[in-house]
């Protein structure tokens, strides 16, 4: 999912704390914010802390490799050959070059399959929109080089990937049986994406809901306890709900270290006519993100001491029935809300993206386009790639 | 008969408004509160003998014809205000191809959908506005606090994070994080100071944070430009806009999205607002960005006016309502469905306006550099701010300009700068802003 979609989510889950709810109203406590700053931690640890203390493996700069296109391709099939060869995983990483404020150097590495060659390309200039500045494209013989590797590669998704602006590309070599996978960000979704650490994590949370404390519970006793496990609770639940919503994708995440080592594969989640969905895929995050802020609005509506609306069925069920303890209220509402606010909202919107896809057969989302599951494991992690070094 | 001719009159002033607005689109930088701002000054000594509804009036048609026009400037001169700043990347593409016209055309199709969703959907939806205000009140801090926490968390390392060891690979990844967080630091600091110490004359007080944004996000932008050795290549008018009609309403969808949020939540900007729209439709193409932008652009400068004048909401939000409210406040519904024709009108003909002057500015740029535009520019700031907020508002200016530089300079996000606005307004809803700034030695 995409960052803002695990920050909606993680707030969203913040607004179940009736408690801080009330806080909020009463007193500004602010320590539902921590919910959506849980909910976006464990991308932030990937992408401003894993990435640098990853050991690195095969680097190349292309700046103090005075844009050698053969060391590219000789470098990054030696990577492919030792993972071959020693069973072991490799990684491979090409920079990026930045020339000015706002030109970058575009290369290029591509894979053929069938002829098991690499090759490396450094094109023109670019600006940081990525248009290509004209006349800037080194001469044809220094520009592209090849390099052969043994293994078969399963690489299935596009086969040249470009070095272009911001973060260059990481590559993992990945020995599968007698081939050698391609893998995107090996540091991503590792120890930052599990129920482990966001439970120890959520400790910072603890601390501060224990320091902030509303007045009226700091001198109840056990309330500044009372308040820190909220704190708690609110943070690692953030935490805890991205790695739940990572793990309906494919890739999954490592949900247990250090007791578990390696990724738990995915639920991939499959959406009906549209089979399984990236994790930058509009219809996926619209409906989550929508979903998390309805509800989010319900909460508040429901657990302020005074209500800015009741739901219908709420006032007609305790017609009949009479007074209805809050849980059940809250349950009550919350199917009328859902179904007004969530269900018919989405329902049009799925239906008439469906529609559109069934009409247009070029989309590469289509329904009826099967993909298999290495294929959808590389979308994923692109996607997941893409994320995470989007412009902002 | 006379009714119809008040009416009339009304709609004249608001054709008037827009008409300004075309002048506003060619100079960059100029932002429409800076006239409406002289329209204040300028109406105050008639309050008891002008009706209060005709500078209404030519405030709205100028800031519907802002919100419509003002992309012209920047799809070619590259120059952002605080609500554009964040889409550079894909209207500077369009520029670098020749395409700058057709983005002009695909934002101001996504203000039109901008203004058919003010005209149709706040008269609709006027009781979801009042609920939503209801529930929504006491944790507007909060939303606010956790667009601040979105906006600080979401900004990705851009650069390559090399170096042997892992210290130096993270000092290097963090080097664009780091002056973007400086920025928001210093921002908010600056932004304590300008709210809680009035250093421009009292008479210009309702201007007071003007000097600060246009530092903040225009002067850099028009003194990159002066550096700059970029040339603006050829520019080609295309006959029709390379956009499906799939992503004309996921563009305008995710941008009226955003403009409701920005037209809603108080310190909000459309920047901000569209940033987060896109991310939570999920958007990736250039096309769907620009109709975003021009629909958010739209529904957060209009749609807040809307929102002003609509009955039984009141929702005294962004510089427009602020500064009409300095004379007047909107009573009746009669009021408000003027107001609604008013922006239907005007935003229709802005729309026609733009088609118009995007080929006029192509013209111009063929004949004057856009380097000497964008000095003209900078010194008509200068001398716009001095004039309005005398020479503190002129020192203001500068240190905004001088703090802009740095996410400019440094590959940062530009709209950290919006701390200035951000942090004040979250402490104070928050209750602590007070608190704060008796910290800081302000009180």
């Amino acid at each position: 999912m995409k960052g803002i979609t695990h920050f909606i989510f993680g707030a969203m889950l913040a607004t179940f704390f009736v408690e801080a709810v009330r806080a909020a109203i009463l007193e500004k406590n602010a320590i539902i914010l921590l919910g959506g700053c849980y909910g976006i931690l464990p991308d932030t640890l990937d992408f401003k802390l894993a990435r640098y203390i990853e050991p690195e493996q095969y680097v190349i700069d292309p700046w103090t490799t005075k844009f050698d296109p053969q060391l590219i391709a000789t470098t990054m099939a030696k990577a492919i050959n030792e993972a071959h060869e020693t069973k072991k995983r490799t990684k491979f990483k090409i920079h990026t070059v930045k020339l000015g404020a706002d030109w970058w150097r575009r290369l290029s590495v591509s894979f053929d399959l069938e002829k098991k060659i690499i090759t490396a390309r450094v094109e023109g200039i670019i600006n940081t929109g990525q248009v290509p500045i004209p006349g800037t494209e080194p001469p044809a013989e220094k520009s592209w080089a090849i390099a052969k590797y043994k293994p078969d590669l399963i690489h299935d998704y596009d086969k040249e990937s470009f070095v272009q602006i911001f973060s260059g590309p990481d590559f993992e070599f990945v020995p599968v049986g007698d081939k050698v996978r391609v893998d995107f960000i090996p540091w991503h979704r590792r120890w930052s994406h599990s129920f482990t650490y966001g439970a120890a994590l959520g400790f910072l949370g603890f601390i501060l809901g224990y320091i902030f404390t509303p007045s009226y519970l700091v001198d109840a006793e056990w309330g500044r306890v009372y308040f820190g496990l909220i704190g708690w609770g609110i943070a690692t639940f953030g935490f805890w709900g991205h790695v739940i919503e990572d793990q309906t994708g494919l890739m999954g995440s490592n949900l247990f270290p250090p007791f578990t080592k390696d990724r738990t594969k995915g639920l991939s989640m499959h959406y009906p006519g549209f089979g399984n969905a990236r994790s930058s895929d509009a219809i996926p995050n619209f409906m989550w993100n929508w979903s998390a802020v309805a509800i989010a609005i319900y909460n508040f509506n429901m657990f302020s001491f005074k209500r800015a609306f009741t739901p219908p069925l709420i006032t007609y069920v305790t017609d009949i029935y009479g007074p209805l303890p809050f849980i059940l209220e809250y349950i009550v509402g919350f199917i009328n809300y859902a179904l007004v606010v969530i269900v018919a909202p989405l329902s049009v919107i799925y239906v008439l993206s469906y529609l559109h896809y069934r009409k247009n057969k070029e989309d590469e989302r289509f329904p009826e386009r099967k993909i298999t599951e290495e294929e959808m494991r590389a979308k994923e992690m692109l996607a997941e790639m893409g994320d995470g070094f989007e412009m902002d | 008969m006379a009714v119809l001719e008040t009416y009339l009159i009304y709609m004249l002033y608001a054709l008037l408004g827009a008409l300004i607005s075309v002048g506003l689109s060619f100079i960059p930088s100029l932002h429409a509160y800076n006239v409406v701002g002289f329209a204040v000054v300028a109406y105050l000594p008639f309050m008891d003998t002008v009706d209060p509804m005709i500078p209404v009036m030519l405030m709205i048609g100028i800031t519907v014809g802002y919100a419509t026009l003002s992309t012209i400037s920047f799809n070619y001169l590259t120059i952002a205000d605080d609500s554009i700043i964040f889409y550079v990347l894909p209207t500077s593409k369009y520029l670098m191809q020749g395409r700058a016209h057709e983005a002009t055309v695909l934002s101001g199709i996504g203000a039109l959908i901008g203004m058919a969703y003010v005209v149709l959907v706040i008269p609709l939806c006027a009781p979801v506005f009042v609920i939503l205000r209801n529930v929504l009140s006491p944790f507007m801090f909060l939303i606010i606090g956790f667009v601040i926490c979105f906006y600080i968390l979401s900004e990705w390392p851009k650069d390559f994070g090399v170096g042997k060891t892992p210290l130096q690979r993270l000092w290097d990844g963090w080097s664009t994080l780091l002056p973007g967080l400086f920025t928001f630091f210093i921002s908010s600091i600056f932004g304590m100071i300008i709210f809680y110490k009035t250093f421009v004359p009292l008479n210009a007080a309702f201007q007071s944070i003007m000097p600060a944004i246009v530092g903040l996000f225009a002067v850099p932008s028009l003194v990159i430009n002066l550096i700059s050795k970029m040339n603006i290549p050829k520019q080609h008018i295309a006959k029709s806009v390379d956009a499906s009609w799939e992503q004309i309403l996921r563009g305008s969808g995710a941008g009226l999205l955003g403009g409701a949020f920005a037209s809603f939540v108080p310190a909000v900007t459309a920047g901000p607002a569209s940033l987060m729209a896109g991310h939570f439709t999920a958007q990736r193409s250039d096309r769907m960005f620009i109709i975003s932008g021009g629909a958010c652009r739209f529904v957060y400068y209009v749609g807040a006016v809307a929102l002003f004048f609509l009955p039984g909401l009141n929702k005294s939000k962004g510089g427009l309502a602020i500064m009409i409210n300095l004379f007047f406040v909107p009573e009746t519904t009669e009021q408000f469905y003027i107001t609604i024709a008013a922006i239907a009108i005007t935003g229709f003909v802005s729309f026609f306006l733009l088609l118009l002057v995007s080929r006029g500015v192509i013209k111009l740029l063929e004949v004057v550099n856009y380097k000497y535009i964008s000095l003209v520019a900078l010194v008509l700031i200068f001398i716009i701010v001095a004039a309005m907020t005398g020479w503190q508002g002129t020192l203001i200016l500068i240190v905004g300009g001088l703090i802009g530089m740095i996410p400019a300079l440094f590959h940062a996000r530009r709209g950290n700068c919006l701390a200035v606005i951000l942090t004040p307004i979250m402490l104070n809803m928050a209750g602590v802003g007070p608190t704060v700034a008796g910290w800081m030695g302000l009180l």
